[in-house]
């Protein structure tokens, strides 16, 4: 535990540090800004709108359907090619087979690397604080995702959204590579232990966008239908728990609807389909249909 | 001047076909398909031009986020260069 303090003080002081070179007379709040997304564990999701969903009936269990993060940033831990943030995270379905309900609350930084037309490295890290309630688990995990950022005038996007045939449609392409550590710590008859997984994803996604406005004003094209699709596959390469977890993957395929779609708000409904798990998250192996509304703002 | 310099940078980073004639002040950065990843990237490019202005000020990440208006952006740039 004393090695796992010392490296966020390490990683804290030295974030801070290279922000000190910046102009320090602009007074500025220590927090700044306010997200609502679904999670903000890869850059990928951070463009994802948060999901909520739930059922009281008058009789029988209630049911609930959140995947939602907050976040806020940092101000004196970020720079122009760096964003600090403090994010809590809430994963909680219990309609499924195995259900899911697990929260975390942690840091989020994320560093684009400088450049121009050319493929740029984005990393996105967290350390964060994991309850899954399902398990009965503590964990502090640590995540470190490599991914790919091109804003090209020519040749594929990455992790930017593309415009083809005139705006008619929108893609999106992000793929990444990550690294997670997941160190359990003993909780009732839980052991100790930790996991080591590499873990690489693909996902894209094509939207059919409303007709283009005759308006002058530049903006981007409005989406209606998109399709998603996302392929996750993972390894635990180390694993010190008694959980058994080896290999694991999640194959997520949706397609959402969007009825309002301001650019800056968006509620949509959402129909997915899953298969797979995702374990820092507390998502058992399985597979189920989702529909879900979808808020972002 | 600063405020085309700017309105050019921000459409170079969304990525969008279009003049500075056509972009309204009044847009917010997410209509116009800006993402928290583009406002990082965003920063990065006023912060070269701040620089390129004998300013020793700089942009963060964290200034920009896709709420933001294109009159709030040039004027955080103006108020940095001035």
């Amino acid at each position: 535990m004393k090695k796992w303090i010392l490296f966020l003080f390490c990683t804290t002081f030295a974030f801070n540090a290279k922000c000190q070179q910046k102009d320090s007379t602009d007074n500025q709040p220590f927090f700044r800004g306010f997200q609502l997304r679904q999670s903000f564990q890869t850059a990928d999701f951070q463009q994802c709108p948060a999901q909520v969903q739930f059922t009281l009936p008058g009789n029988g269990k209630d049911s609930w359907l959140i995947n939602a993060g907050i976040s806020t940033g940092i101000a004196p831990l970020s720079s122009s090619d760096i964003t600090s943030k403090v994010v809590a995270e809430y994963h909680r379905n219990t309609i499924l087979d195995a259900p899911q309900n697990n929260y975390q609350i942690g840091y989020n930084m994320q560093y684009l690397q400088e450049g121009d037309d050319n493929l740029r490295l984005l990393l996105t890290s967290n350390v964060k604080y994991i309850r899954d309630v399902i398990d009965s688990t503590h964990s502090l995990a640590i995540t470190l995702n490599l991914a790919g950022y091109r804003n090209g005038k020519h040749g594929l996007d990455w992790d930017h959204p593309g415009y083809l045939s005139d705006g008619k449609y929108t893609y999106q392409f992000s793929p990444y590579l990550e690294a997670q550590y997941q160190q359990f710590f003993v909780s009732g008859k839980q052991h100790a232990g930790s996991i080591v997984r590499p873990l690489a994803d693909l996902s894209a996604s094509i939207a059919i966008n409303k007709p283009k406005l005759k308006s002058k004003k530049l903006t981007a094209p409005t989406k209606l239908i998109e399709l998603t699709v996302d392929y996750t596959n993972r390894y635990a390469i180390v694993n010190t728990t008694d959980n058994g977890e080896k290999f694991t993957k999640l194959f997520k395929a949706g397609l959402n609807y969007y009825f309002i779609n301001t650019g800056s708000k968006s509620i949509s409904f959402g129909a997915s389909y899953n298969q797979g798990s995702d374990p820092l998250n507390g998502l058992k192996d399985q597979k189920f249909w989702q529909f879900s509304l979808q808020v972002q703002i | 001047m600063a405020e085309n310099d700017v309105k050019q940078i921000i459409i170079n980073v969304s990525g969008l076909p279009g003049s500075i004639n056509d972009l309204d002040d009044t847009s917010c950065l997410s209509t116009l398909g800006f993402t928290g990843t583009m406002c990082l990237d965003l920063a990065e490019q006023l912060d070269a031009y701040v620089k390129t202005q004998q300013s020793e000020a700089s942009v963060d990440g964290n200034e920009l986020s896709p709420s933001m208006t294109v009159q709030q952006v040039i004027d955080l740039i103006k108020k940095k260069v001035s």
